[in-house]
């Protein structure tokens, strides 16, 4: 039986297959997201993780989807959720900057979880780590805006575990450290 | 130190770091002296790292749970109310939809009086581009400026940065919630539907699509008047074109009206709305949804928006079966082509089901345009509507003759697509030109001649029907050659066949009905040998031929013949179709036979059970129940007098008549005469004259000028005038009638001796006493030769003949 070729993987061709679907993994997100809130759902779906693999299920139904392509599907999936965050996110800064509101500013404290809600924040950091090495931007996302295991978010890496492991411990390290910029922390 | 590249001394970096994570206390601020000797950069670099990593309490979990909380929380309605949006203060929530809560809010200003709809919609339903793109668009739709649509009067962002959009606030209810309410009927909630259809077709021809049509979105006032909602906020607020993401706004606010192509991400266009309208038109007719999504889920609703074939709207109510039905399955097509290209046509054609015409919707089978062209004559072109049943009765004999003689279907298929174009060429609503009947039929006659001579099988159905139309008009000698060479051929096609045995039954009802039975006889009783052989004598079929054979021997005057040959056929379909059409026309006959000889009781039973048997055949209105109606009509009077239910019946059948056929069709005509007797009997004559004069209307076009049917109504009018005293004004049209009756029927005809019997009653009235003697004595003398001295007929001539001659 002629079947597709394998889209799982960290090979450039396998990534570019699924790429194609990144628009419908967008309206699949933003619909279960909407589904979400109209309270249709239970309040568990209220998290990216739960969204992204709803999203998967739905997706791989309907194009098929081998399941070796779960991993760099939801890796796919962990970017595009990353993409519908910050778009909101920045809407609201914008509006309250518009709006005349005073923005909020991190908190010096980092133990408050408070100060570190500025996603647009963290969206910058991961740019800039992206232009360092983008690995760790994609461990971020996959662990944790897609909530995937350390096994899968290898699998879909081509790395192993270990490596996930400790990629995504220097990942938030260097994070926290561009998140609270310029303040030594613990120095 | 030297630095390396920064590749390497990235890499380097995640290496110590990597190490030092893993390492306990000690070693690892061994590690980090040791390199803060050799490369103090680097060092102080990994410090900070293992500081964050020490700080970590999962901030990256904290800001992505706090940022989706912050997309996904909904927020509550009540949390909104008292709070002031723009220049407006918020009421109270009056709705919450997909895309938002709504809340009633009035000018916080107090610049206007007038309260608004303010929509707060989600926060993180809409990404900053489409919000954008959404104040861009607001003038385009602010500008929309029609009644049935509520209008968009402002939009904006709360400094908190929730988006919201201020609408003209419209006190209504959802469409079918308020047909339900009010118990609106089909036609009442057809024509709200298509005000709705008006407002979005203003919207479309502003190049403004809704999008997101549905109940919740058509409010109705309590004045009836619909209001639409949210137009073109969906579209403005989707996604950008440019980047292929076009159905989020469907796709995240109402999947369950959301068109196929919506679903499927395709280009959005105003056959989308149309397709929504046919959801909202399903919902509005028959309460329901078109798909059950038993499980909701999104994989499961995008199948079966996209796949299946929603149930017909009938199959929830029963009264949408035919146009309706299919209207609105036109517009719920799953490609978007196949739909009615605008809303305009969808609209159009729900006015054409409420008018009784053709709608576009719909595939053109010949039955189909026929029963419409048909219904669409009612009240206008008479002659149409006659050439239409004829052809459609007509054609619906060759195809089930073609049936039994098992015709390929190939050629059934044939002669449908050759009437069919006939039809289609006659179509006034197609050239907007009105065409005779006669014109199409001649048309078609030409075409037949031209076009079928290498396909005998087709020609002769197609003349047969052809010449049945010709009959039904009364242009019997176009009938007579297109039912010859119908005949003809299948003599030479077929031999002895079903199809032969028709072509000599519709021959001898032809002559019967110009008034030719004699030359009916042969030709009805041949029809009868066929069918026995081919049939046996107990057939259904065979029963027909008897019922053809005993009216062709009623007209002929052979009253008793008739009976045998009337019993004959009741008795066969008493047994082989005892709910038939064919038993209640058999029984019609006899009780007309039965009648006509004065047997009026047997009568009067035998027409009662005609209705039932009609009744049971055809429970809802039917010619064949319109039919017995009359008839009975005709009988209680007849054999009781009893004035009240003959005239409540006659009522029943003109009106069903008319519904059926229209005025001036000859079964109504032959109400109107027998309705205007009883009348004239009664001594209602003014009411009678009226009847027999909408009677005679059809004369010369949908009555031949000489029809036999004339000729009576103008004897019941010269009565008519008799029974007012105006025997003066009676002598025209009873001379005229007689003169008629003389032409056309033999010369000893009963009917002659009545007329005769009448006019020498006007001319004596007169005082013309030499004409009168001679008319008086003829016509006493021929009834009484007919019907023996016990007729009532005949009591009533001898009556007439001793006034006149006791000098009265």
């Amino acid at each position: 039986m002629a079947e597709e070729p394998p889209a799982g993987g960290a090979t450039e061709r396998g990534r570019s297959g699924l790429d194609a679907l990144v628009p419908e993994i967008y309206q699949e997100l933003r619909r279960l997201a909407a589904r979400a809130m109209s309270g249709e759902r239970e309040s568990h779906t209220l998290q990216t993780t739960a969204l992204v693999h709803e999203a998967y299920l739905e997706l791989s139904r309907i194009h098929e989807l081998s399941v070796e392509s779960r991993p760099r599907f939801l890796a796919l999936a962990a970017e595009v959720m990353r993409r519908i965050l910050v778009d909101h996110a920045r809407a609201r800064r914008a509006a309250k900057r518009g709006g005349g509101a005073v923005r909020v500013t991190l908190s010096d404290s980092l133990a408050d979880p408070e100060a570190t809600h500025d996603l647009v924040a963290l969206d910058e950091a991961l740019t800039r780590l992206a232009e360092q090495d983008a690995q760790l931007v994609r461990v971020v996302e996959m662990r944790f805006l897609a909530g995937m295991s350390v096994e899968e978010t290898g699998e879909a890496l081509g790395v192993s575990p270990t490596t996930v492991k400790r990629d995504s411990a220097m990942a938030r390290a260097w994070l926290l450290r561009e998140l609270t910029d310029g303040r030594r922390v613990g120095a | 130190m030297a630095d390396a590249s920064a590749p390497d001394r990235w890499r380097r970096l995640k290496d110590l770091f990597a190490e030092a994570i893993e390492a306990p206390e000690a070693e690892r601020l061994a590690m980090l002296a040791r390199l803060a000797a050799e490369e103090p950069g680097l060092a102080a670099e990994l410090e900070e790292l293992l500081a964050a990593h020490r700080a970590d309490g999962g901030f990256v979990e904290r800001i992505v749970a706090g940022a989706a909380q912050d997309v996904l929380r909904p927020r509550e309605p009540s949390s909104w109310t008292g709070r002031r949006v723009g220049p407006y203060e918020l009421l109270r929530p009056i709705g919450e939809g997909g895309m938002g809560a709504v809340f009633l809010a009035r000018r916080a200003d107090a610049e206007y009086e007038a309260t608004v709809a303010v929509k707060m919609l989600r926060p993180g339903l809409f990404s900053e581009d489409s919000l954008r793109r959404f104040r861009a668009e607001r003038q385009a739709l602010a500008s929309l400026n029609h009644p049935g649509i509520a209008r968009l009067l402002d939009g904006g962002t709360t400094p908190d940065g929730s988006p919201y959009i201020v609408m003209e606030h419209v006190d209504g209810k959802p469409i079918d919630a308020y047909a339900q309410e009010r118990g609106l009927t089909l036609a009442q909630r057809l024509a709200l539907f298509r005000a709705v259809c008006e407002a979005v077709q203003f919207a479309h021809r502003n190049l403004i699509v809704h999008r997101d049509l549905k109940p919740a979105n058509v409010l109705v006032t309590a004045e009836g008047e619909p209001r639409l909602l949210d137009f073109g906020i969906a579209k403005a607020l989707d996604e950008d074109a440019a980047t292929g993401l076009t159905r989020a706004g469907e796709r995240v606010l109402t999947p369950d009206y959301a068109s196929p192509e919506q679903i499927r991400g395709e280009p959005v266009t105003t056959a989308t709305d149309v397709y929504s309208l046919g959801v909202v038109l399903y919902r509005l007719l028959t309460g329901k949804h078109p798909y059950a999504f038993p499980s909701g889920r999104t994989s499961e609703i995008e199948r079966i928006v996209c796949e299946a074939e929603p149930d017909r709207p009938s199959l929830h109510a029963g009264e949408l079966r035919g146009d309706v039905d299919n209207v609105v399955m036109k517009a719920l097509a799953k490609e978007p082509e196949r739909r009615y290209a605008t809303v305009e046509q969808l609209s159009e054609d729900l006015r054409r089901c409420l008018a009784g015409e053709p709608v576009s919707a719909r595939k053109s089978t010949f039955g189909y345009r026929a029963s419409r062209f048909l219904r669409r004559h009612r009240a206008g072109s008479i002659a149409a509507a006659v050439a239409a049943a004829a052809l459609l009765a007509g054609l619906a004999v060759s195809l089930s003759a073609a049936r039994t003689a098992r015709l390929e279907a190939r050629k059934a298929e044939r002669v449908n697509a050759f009437l069919q174009t006939i039809l289609g060429a006659a179509s006034p609503w197609r050239d907007g030109s009105k065409v005779t009947v006669k014109e199409v039929l001649d048309r078609a006659s030409r075409r037949v001649d031209a076009e079928l001579v290498d396909q005998p099988a087709v020609e002769a159905a197609v003349r047969r029907t052809l010449g049945e139309t010709y009959a039904g008009l009364g242009l019997y000698d176009a009938a007579e050659a297109h039912l010859r060479r119908a005949l003809a051929l299948n003599r030479s096609l077929r031999g002895e066949s079903d199809e032969v045995a028709e072509c000599l039954m519709a021959l001898a009802a032809l002559e019967t009905a110009r008034g030719a039975a004699e030359r009916a006889e042969a030709p009805a009783r041949e029809a009868l040998a066929i069918l026995e052989r081919r049939h046996g004598e107990r057939d259904a079929s065979v029963a027909g031929a008897w019922r053809q054979l005993g009216s062709v021997l009623q007209a002929r005057g052979d009253l008793v013949q008739a009976e045998a040959a009337q019993r004959r056929a009741v008795a066969i379909d008493r047994e082989a179709a005892p709910a038939s059409a064919g038993l209640a026309e058999a029984l019609n006959d006899l009780a007309v036979t039965l009648g006509t000889k004065g047997d009026l009781r047997a009568a009067e039973a035998l027409h009662r059970e005609a209705l039932a048997v009609a009744r049971r055949a055809h429970p809802g209105p039917h010619p064949d129940v319109a039919e017995a109606l009359s008839t009975l009509a005709s009988s209680v009077w007849d054999t009781r007098r009893d004035a009240a239910e003959a005239q409540s019946l006659y009522e029943q059948a003109l009106a069903m008549r008319r519904d059926l056929f229209g005025d001036g069709h000859p079964d109504t005509t032959w109400t109107l005469y027998n309705y205007a007797y009883m009348l004239m009997e009664k001594g209602d004559f003014e009411r009678s004259e009226d009847l027999a004069r909408q009677a005679l209307r059809g004369r010369g076009t949908t009555l031949p000028e000489e029809h036999p049917m004339v000729a009576s109504t103008l004897v019941l009018l010269g009565r008519c005038r008799m029974g007012r005293g105006d025997p003066a004004g009676a002598e025209e049209p009873l001379r005229e009638g007689l003169a008629l009756r003389r032409r056309n029927l033999p010369p000893d005809h009963w009917l002659i001796a009545s007329s005769e019997s009448q006019l020498g009653e006007s001319l004596a009235a007169q005082g013309k006493r030499a004409e009168a003697e001679p008319m008086l004595v003829a016509g006493y003398e021929g009834l009484k030769s007919r019907f023996g001295s016990d007729s009532p007929r005949v009591r009533e001539a001898a009556e007439r003949l001793q006034r006149f001659r006791s000098g009265g």
